[in-house]
């Protein structure tokens, strides 16, 4: 079923892209122009992906006892996906809100480590605390030592 | 000759010798770190490398590239689990052995073994990447652009997991290189109308994103801490150093295999270890004792695994196609100083060129100490809770991002490539070809464009050359060698019985 969803979706963005590279201009000066290489790579990528795509679904239908056993498979080997989508949701915040400005470096990093840890650490007082004390510990030598030693405009 | 003599004798000065050390300490502490890695380490310190001398930058990256694939033999002897992908055969005998007790006599064949396979790729190193270099100078654009296209090929089909899939990452590492203002025809491509889109995507934020997020979010699956099993005192490491030498011919062997296996592009130092292992247990006389804890398994191991990192540091210096990953890191370093590796990085700037092959024999000397004295400390880093390392390390990428370019921005491709590797750890697309050929599309192009042009578009006269039609001899013969390799082994599976 992975194999199936990412070679659909490669080979949607691959004819999205190929499009975009035929509207590039050729201003004539080399032989290849500047859309050459693109709609290369772009087009191998597109027909490799469309195989992966006959190949998984081929193999699906092929395969429809097995199919089960590939579930189970697939789920022994899948990692918590939730965990790692609230990390994900959590590091694309902290990005969002430095570049907005919304929050300067410190706050953001600070609030970014607890909620971070949070989602990670095991429901304990004493994993709490540890997990405070090395965001504020941390954030703050990191501010120090980018800031006030090696110049970093840090937001 | 009196090249690698002066930069073996820059190599012993406080200074570098001072670098070296400090790379090579993170390396093995952080690839004892399941999960973690040389590389993500190298991806983390390499916005600091800007502002380093640039022979200095290579000598920390190099200390914590050796440190880092040795570094994974703590955690494999000790706990059984591989700290890194390299150290994955070394987890079962290594293990197996500490067990038994004998987790002393583990670590002590495992670092020496290691040093062994380092130095022999170091002598094929210093004594191969001269000579390729000034053969590949003299090679034309369109045998450049035929080597950089063979490397990215090979890498699929040697690699592990589906070549189908490594090519499409391939494609899509070139495909998102090509993003931005292309210099020859002062176009824009792909920016959709965002004027920050022109400068491309930072390569340092690419590769932050692409190493270090990507291991951060696929680890925070769990925060468990790693548990600990199982102890070596120093006396007894020591005691045991010279017993891998009882072994000499595996030690050769495994060796060399290491080293020919790392001179390919993209394979890594897990193949190396798996293939000397396998190659060690079909000669050997106790096969029985292969994976129970036999000492010549982790002897062919640790020599393959640490060899290949020399074999791979050829094509990069030599020929500036990176044969790894951390190769990939090592050239980016260049890169920020304005050094171009490949044919030209011996005659331009020999200090560098030989300055990488010293480093690499110097860092594996120093991991022999280093791994001696740090065992018992290596121990108690392992057991750092993963609810605290993923947040700090994150943060700290996104600091090396923003500190690069003192642009908060560029953040946001280090995120996005963070989530895209992501993405391919989850749908199994491998790594490795992704990135090599992010950093080389930019070079492939420029030399099919000039090779194009000098031929005015005559293909056949360039194809019609020795090293085409030896690149496509070498495809044709890796196409059917796959091909019957796979068939052979659909074969050996459907003979199989089926459990009842």
């Amino acid at each position: 079923m992975r194999d199936i969803f990412s070679g659909a979706l490669l080979t949607v963005f691959s004819v999205l892209m190929y499009w975009r590279a035929t509207l590039i201009e050729n201003p004539g000066y080399d032989l290849l122009g500047p859309g050459f290489f693109p709609k290369l790579a772009i087009a191998m990528m597109g027909v490799l992906s469309a195989m992966l795509l006959c190949v998984a679904v081929f193999r699906r239908f092929q395969n429809t006892e097995a199919a089960g056993d590939v579930k189970q498979l697939n789920r022994l080997l899948a990692p918590d996906f939730r965990r790692q989508s609230l990390i994900v949701l959590l590091l694309g915040m902290y990005v969002f809100v430095l570049i907005s400005g919304l929050a300067n470096f410190e706050v953001a990093s600070v609030l970014f480590m607890l909620t971070g840890g949070a989602v990670l650490a095991p429901l304990r007082v004493k994993s709490l605390i540890i997990l405070g004390v090395t965001a504020v510990l941390a954030v703050a030598a990191i501010s120090y030592t980018f800031r006030s030693i090696l110049f970093v405009n840090l937001p | 000759m009196n090249d690698l003599l002066n930069s073996l004798a820059y190599m012993v000065e406080p200074m570098p010798m001072l670098y070296c050390i400090i790379g090579v300490v993170a390396g093995v502490v952080v690839g004892a770190i399941p999960g973690l890695g040389g590389g993500m380490l190298m991806a983390l310190v390499l916005p600091a490398t800007f502002a380093m001398d640039n022979l200095l930058a290579q000598v920390l990256l190099i200390g914590i590239y050796v440190g880092g694939v040795t570094g994974g033999l703590s955690s494999a002897v000790l706990i059984g689990v591989p700290g890194t992908p390299a150290a994955v055969m070394t987890a079962i005998d290594g293990n197996a052995m500490a067990r038994k007790g004998f987790a002393a006599r583990a670590l002590s064949i495992g670092i020496m073994a290691s040093l062994f396979g380092g130095i022999v790729s170091w002598l094929i190193l210093a004594g191969l990447s001269a000579p390729l270099a000034r053969l590949a100078s003299q090679l034309q654009s369109f045998d450049y652009f035929v080597f950089i296209a063979l490397g990215l090929i090979l890498i699929a089909f040697a690699g592990q997991g589906s070549v189908l899939k490594s090519l499409i990452s391939g494609a899509l590492g070139i495909s998102l290189a090509l993003v931005g203002f292309d210099s020859i025809s002062a176009t824009n491509r792909f920016t959709f109308g965002v004027p920050s889109l022109s400068n491309g995507f930072d390569l340092l934020a690419v590769l932050i994103g692409a190493f270090a997020v990507r291991q951060m979010l696929v680890d925070s699956s769990d925060g468990r801490p790693v548990v600990q099993q199982t102890s070596a005192r120093l006396p007894e490491i020591l005691h045991e150093l010279g017993r891998p030498f009882r072994h000499f011919g595996n030690l050769i062997r495994s060796s060399l295999i290491g080293t020919i296996i790392g001179l390919m592009p993209g394979i890594g130092a897990n193949i190396g270890a798996i293939v000397a292992y396998s190659a060690a247990k079909g000669l050997s006389k106790n096969r029985e004792e292969f994976g129970h804890g036999s000492e010549e398994a982790l002897v062919a191991s640790e020599s393959g695994n640490n060899a290949t990192v020399g074999g791979a540091l050829v094509p990069m210096i030599a020929l500036g196609i990176p044969g790894s990953g951390q190769d990939v890191l090592l050239m980016a370093a260049l890169i920020l100083h304005q050094i171009q590796p490949g044919p030209l990085l011996v005659s331009e700037h020999p200090d560098v060129f030989y300055g990488i092959i010293s480093t690499y024999l110097v860092a594996n000397i120093v991991t022999l100490f280093v791994m001696v004295l740090s065992v018992r400390y290596v121990r108690s880093v392992l057991s750092v809770p993963k609810y605290l390392l993923v947040p700090l390390v994150l943060m700290m990428c996104t600091v090396g991002v923003i500190s690069t370019n003192n642009r908060v921005e560029d953040t946001a491709i280090m995120f996005a490539f963070g989530v895209l590797g992501l993405f391919m750890s989850w749908f199994r697309f491998p790594l490795a070809p992704f990135v090599i050929g992010f950093i080389l599309a930019p070079l492939a192009e420029e030399r099919l464009r000039t090779a194009a042009g000098t031929a005015r578009g005559n293909w056949l006269e360039l194809l019609m050359t020795p090293v085409p039609l030896a690149a496509i001899a070498i495809l044709i013969v890796i196409g059917l060698t796959s091909l019957i390799g796979r068939k052979h082994f659909r074969t050996e599976i459907g003979t199989q019985p089926k459990k009842p």
